[in-house]
């Protein structure tokens, strides 16, 4: 039966169940479909992500190949930013290639980078100008492509774009100490020997003893180059500074005394020598008017002298019986200790003495210009010296006679110098030379006794600058009722805030525009790690090229009983907010080897435990107290600047044992060349990824 | 004459249909392993990829020590299964069913140091997900390298 009834419906039982095979079918198809693509899609997303990996790793390694090429003066990296140049320039990224072989064996893959400069600014965000052409801030692009290629997925590309700034500061600056800068230049404090920062107030805080002490603290030698013996041209040797102002403002100098042979160099007016005629004599000593017609050849000598303030140097000392010169010299003390009656003037002791290559030379106005900067006032006495010379009357028993007539009348009387500059000395210098001579015959003629009687005149000067001076110029010191001795006193050459000069202000740290770019870390111990250091022998090899930032408030210890040294390479400076600890003597490598060490945070402190450095120190801070410690006698061949040598005098003094003799290195000055560094921000300030698949 | 279908014609026809039903219950079969095989494999991928995101954002000098001072949850050289105290926080619930290897190659190549991070996800022994990951190993490599200051 059923049968037969299917017989009848045997076409829509056929079609009904084609119809669900074909349904099946289709829904079949449909999730196979489904699967399938899914699969697909898991694949291409692994190659997608593959290629990404690979585009991303590929900008991290041109990006870390590009800032240590940067590093590198000389290289095509290095050019690119110093020059500014617009062409792009190709990366290697062969860790990257290397590691594209394992992450996706089965595709072809091809990676390529390069790097342009996209801007280069020559003015700061505040607007102000760079120190010269080449310095500068910019912004670098990177370009990576990575492509991967497989039958499975296709073909995959992905590009990353990675926007950088930088900036390009000068390392060593061309300088020439007699001419001011015209902008502010990063790394000025390479410019000095001695820099105290905040020297007035310390010099204040310690009553005069910071620099004038009888054990000095330090012996600097400006331009003596350590390394060849030779000397520095004073276009290029260290500078001193020793303050530009007191806490509250109000005192902008310091006193300082030097030795004799210095105090020559560096104060003007020494051997001031003009002649009288006889009129001019008769002038002068109406007395010897009725005796006019036997005086033709009468002649007299005004002879100015500079005397350090502790009076122990007379010029011309040859010219002086022993017994004269002690007589000059215990009357220049009392005149001396009369005079310097204020706290901070009364310390007479050398305390810091410059020891320049050409002390004991003449007095030179653009080298002492070359060497102090600031207002450094030295204390002297001015003493002028009248001398009637009778050696050119005919008559000389007449003179004789005219001595003993004129001697009373002549005592007591006050002679004028008008000598406006040294220079004028001139044809004089050979009478002056002639001098001791002179006297043997003076002496021989029973005339010794002139000379003691028409001397007396002392005043006391000071060497004087300041702010608000022209530095170019010349400061006239008037003395009121007095006529002016020298006529012009020397100005030290001083940079002012107000030009943005402010190389000595306190309100700027040296190297602070690169502080956004230094190669950073973030611990004392991942800087030990790093490829900066390795060891060679006994020694610790110390290469930098650039700047390096520690983060980390730990102090860095550099060296220790296992090395004999730590070795310099390269150039570049080391910037540590925790200060540094050094336990072995630092050494130059080569003579174009370079160390900064920077201390520069809140308590900054560079603690010496060796006696030798070969680099520069700087301990400074924006609270002005950043130090420079010592525990022994060091020879530092670099230069030294820091805001005070010592937290607090409180009466202290300088300890025992540890002085500090300071050569400049002239490696820190260029002559001619500007070596810049360039510093790459490692935070992008673009960074985007995009892609095309097929 | 008979009318109708006869046993063989129906037997015929039910061979047919057992064969086509066959035919998409394999598919059906195939297309379900390939669906779970994506879905583990995108897992196990991510799964291979967390250490070296992890690794990169450390950086070379922590990794260069982290022998001495192990991550907790990315031992290196072992195999651990992948745990975690509260249970699919961090993870899926089914990471725990895969184990995974951590392996570093350092390289050095023109003055660039830097890790080869290998990570390998597998299946923790037989479980739900070897029955359906078609194969059994998902790799991933990755690469770490020295930053010039770090």
């Amino acid at each position: 039966m059923k049968i037969d009834s299917l017989k009848s419906q045997k076409g829509m039982v056929m079609l009904v169940f084609l119809c669900a095979i074909l349904v099946l079918g289709v829904l079949t198809t449909y999730f196979l479909f489904v699967t399938s693509n899914a699969q697909l899609q898991t694949n291409v997303l692994k190659m997608k992500s593959n290629c990404q990996f690979l585009v991303e790793n590929a900008i991290e390694e041109a990006f870390i190949r590009l800032s240590k090429a940067a590093m590198q003066p000389g290289s095509p990296e290095f050019r690119l930013f110093v020059e500014g140049a617009s062409s792009p320039v190709q990366i290697s990224t062969p860790l990257t290639a290397k590691v594209a072989s394992t992450v996706a064996p089965e595709a072809e893959c091809a990676i390529s980078v390069s790097a342009r400069i996209i801007e280069k600014r020559k003015l700061s965000s505040l607007g102000k100008e760079y120190s010269d052409e080449q310095e500068g801030l910019g912004s670098v692009e990177l370009t990576a492509v990575a492509t991967l290629k497989s039958r499975m997925s296709g073909k995959t590309v992905r590009r990353a774009f990675s926007h950088h700034d930088f900036r390009v500061a000068s390392l060593v600056s061309q300088r020439d100490n007699r001419k001011n800068r015209k902008l502010y230049t990063n790394n000025f404090i390479c410019d000095y020997l001695l820099f105290i920062r905040n020297g007035v107030q310390e010099f204040i805080d310690s009553n005069g003893k910071l620099l004038n002490r009888p054990d000095p603290i330090f012996k600097l030698n400006p331009d003596l180059d350590p390394w060849t013996n030779s000397k520095i041209p004073m276009e290029y040797m260290g500078k001193v500074f020793l303050g530009d102002r007191s806490n509250d403002g109000k005192m902008k100098h310091v006193f300082l005394n030097t030795s004799d042979e210095t105090f020559k160099t560096l104060v003007p007016g020494l051997g001031v020598l003009r002649v009288a005629d006889k009129a001019h004599c008769l002038k002068l000593f109406p007395v010897l008017e009725e005796y006019s017609s036997k005086l033709d050849g009468l002649v007299g000598y005004y002879m100015g002298n500079a005397l350090p303030a502790k009076g122990d140097y007379l010029l011309p000392a040859a010219g002086f019986t022993p017994d004269q010169i002690a007589s000059l010299q215990n009357r220049t003390r009392k005149l001396t200790e009369a005079q310097f009656t204020k706290d901070l003037e009364k310390n007479l002791d050398v305390g810091m003495d410059i020891f320049p290559r050409d002390a004991g030379r003449d007095f030179s106005l653009e080298y002492a210009q070359s060497l102090l900067e600031g207002d450094i006032r030295q204390r002297f006495l001015f003493h002028v010296h009248f001398f009637l010379d009778f050696m050119g009357i005919a008559d000389q028993e007449y003179v004789v006679e005219l001595n003993n007539e004129t001697k009373h009348d002549l005592e007591g009387h006050f002679p004028v110098v008008e000598v406006k500059n040294p220079s004028e000395m001139g044809d004089f210098t050979a009478f002056y030379e002639e001098f001791p001579r002179l006297d043997d015959e003076w002496i021989k003629a029973g005339n010794y006794s002139l000379r003691g009687k028409y001397e007396d005149w002392f005043s006391l000067y000071h060497y004087e600058g300041g702010s608000g001076l022209d530095p170019a110029k010349i400061n006239q010191l008037n003395r009121g009722d007095k006529p002016d001795i020298l006529g012009e006193v020397v100005t030290p050459a001083f940079f002012t805030p107000e030009h943005q000069l402010c190389e000595t202000a306190r309100e700027t740290l040296p190297f602070q525009l690169f502080e956004l770019y230094f190669s950073t870390f973030n611990s004392p111990k991942a800087f030990y790690s790093s490829p900066y250091f390795r060891e060679e022998g006994n020694e610790l090899i110390l290469s930098l090229n650039g700047p390096v930032l520690i983060r980390s408030g730990q102090q860095i210890v550099l060296g220790g009983p296992e090395y004999s040294a730590i070795r310099i390479e390269g150039r570049g400076s080391i910037v540590a907010k925790g200060g540094f600890k050094i336990l072995s003597p630092i050494l130059k490598r080569n003579l174009s080897s370079a160390l900064v060490l920077y201390a520069i945070g809140k308590s900054s402190c560079i603690s010496l435990e060796t006696n030798e450095v070969e680099a520069g120190l700087v301990a400074m801070n924006e609270s002005l107290n950043g130090r420079i410690e010592n525990t022994q006698p060091v020879t530092i061949r670099g230069f030294y600047a820091c805001d005070r040598l010592m937290q607090s005098w409180n009466g202290a003094d300088w300890p025992a044992g540890r002085e500090i003799e300071l050569f400049y290195d002239p490696g820190f000055k260029s002559p001619v060349t500007t070596l810049y560094a360039v510093g790459i921000n490692r935070v992008p300030v673009l960074y985007k990824v995009t892609g095309d698949d097929a | 004459m008979k009318k109708g279908f006869s046993l063989v014609e129906i037997c015929i026809g039910m061979l047919l249909l057992s064969l086509t039903l066959f035919g998409f219950l394999r598919i059906n079969s195939f297309a379900s392993h390939s669906a779970m095989d994506a879905y583990y494999k995108f897992m196990a991928q991510q799964l291979a990829n967390e250490p070296i995101e992890v690794f990169k954002a450390m950086g070379y000098h922590r990794l260069k020590k982290v022998g001495e001072k192990p991550l907790p949850g990315y031992p290196i050289g072992t195999a651990p299964q992948i745990q975690e105290e509260v249970p699919g926080e961090r993870y899926p619930i089914e990471a725990a069913l895969f184990s995974r290897t951590i392996e570093l190659e350092e390289i050095e190549e023109s003055g660039i140091r830097g890790f080869i991070v290998k990570v390998s996800v597998f299946p923790s022994g037989n479980n739900k997900i070897s029955a359906w990951l078609v194969r059994q190993m998902v790799t991933a490599n990755g690469l770490v390298m020295e930053e010039v200051g770090q």
